[in-house]
């Protein structure tokens, strides 16, 4: 029981700490939702870093930067 | 034979129309890239595009990059075009408008300067192959003027005092991209700029200077 809860403690902490880690791949804005929302996020955070953010899964490059590049993706990737 | 002739060329025109119908060109120019500058001048850079017949843009950055050993960017007297390929009613459709006004460094860096322009619908891309921009509000310009970029000479470059600014399109953030572009463009040249070691300048003038009052003086002697 201690265990169970304990678990269940540090699973809800991780999910809190760290929401960008489990949004889903295109939701750039961490909506829960994969929309145009999504392109405009991007590109408003232009030229910004992405670790750290909700963006970090829309850095298609890995450069740690959100640029019109990872728009570009994004829209690729979305056709 | 004929038949065969008439195919052949068919089929080059058909290649030769498609490599260059999706071209673009990107040119910068520099009233200062030339005359020798000195420490605490300043440079102006003018980077242009051509569309070459080319709509459908969606997403264009580009940038300038340099020697940030020797010039350093002024984004407080730089500035970006806020429009271009605009055209008015349903013949215009989407045009192109600056992400950053002025062009920013890119993140972390301060060597590279990014010019990005977004089209106001992002799948679709811009209208026209000509429109209006703030720079040319009443002439159909075919993308025409960029950014105007300002840096200041902060040093002096070794050996042939010569520090260059050239653009990219492959650059960290840069793209080009549109469902009517190829992805690439055409690059101009990079500007070159001279900043001769204080030493040599000096030498140069006091050679004038002593070439000249030795001929003031044998004109007096005559």
């Amino acid at each position: 029981m201690v265990r169970t809860t304990m678990a269940l403690l540090a699973a809800i902490t991780i999910a809190l700490a760290a929401p960008a880690a489990f949004a889903a791949a295109g939701d750039c804005n961490g909506d829960g939702q994969v929309d145009a929302a999504d392109l405009d996020a991007l590109v408003a955070a232009n030229n910004t870093p992405a670790e750290g953010t909700p963006l970090t899964g829309c850095d298609y490059d890995g450069d740690g930067v959100i640029s019109l590049a990872d728009a570009a993706e994004h829209i690729s990737q979305s056709r | 034979m004929r038949f065969l002739i008439v195919n052949l060329l068919a089929t080059a025109l058909l290649f030769i129309g498609a490599s260059t119908a999706s071209a673009m060109s990107l040119t910068s120019s520099s009233p200062d890239a030339g005359p020798e500058l000195a420490v605490g001048d300043q440079v102006t850079i003018t980077v242009s595009l051509d569309t070459e017949g080319t709509d459908g843009i969606t997403l264009l950055s580009v940038s300038i990059n340099v020697d940030a050993e020797f010039l350093e960017y002024r984004g407080d007297l730089s500035s970006a075009t806020t429009y271009l390929l605009y055209q008015a009613g349903k013949a215009g459709g989407p045009y192109l408008t600056a992400a950053a006004n002025p062009p920013e460094l890119r993140f972390a860096t301060d060597n590279q300067v990014n010019m990005d322009f977004t089209a106001t619908d992002l799948l679709v891309g811009t209208g026209v192959v000509e429109g209006y921009s703030e720079v040319s509000p009443t002439v159909l310009v075919p993308g025409g003027q960029l950014a105007i970029l300002v840096f200041d000479v902060i040093g002096t470059p070794p050996n042939s005092g010569i520090t260059s600014a050239s653009l990219s399109i492959s650059q960290a953030g840069n793209v080009i991209a549109g469902p009517g572009t190829t992805g690439t463009a055409s690059l101009g040249p990079d500007l070159d700029f001279q900043v001769p070691e204080p030493g040599i300048a000096s030498l140069s003038l006091a050679a004038l200077l002593t070439v000249g009052a030795l001929r003031t003086r044998s004109r007096r002697a005559e």
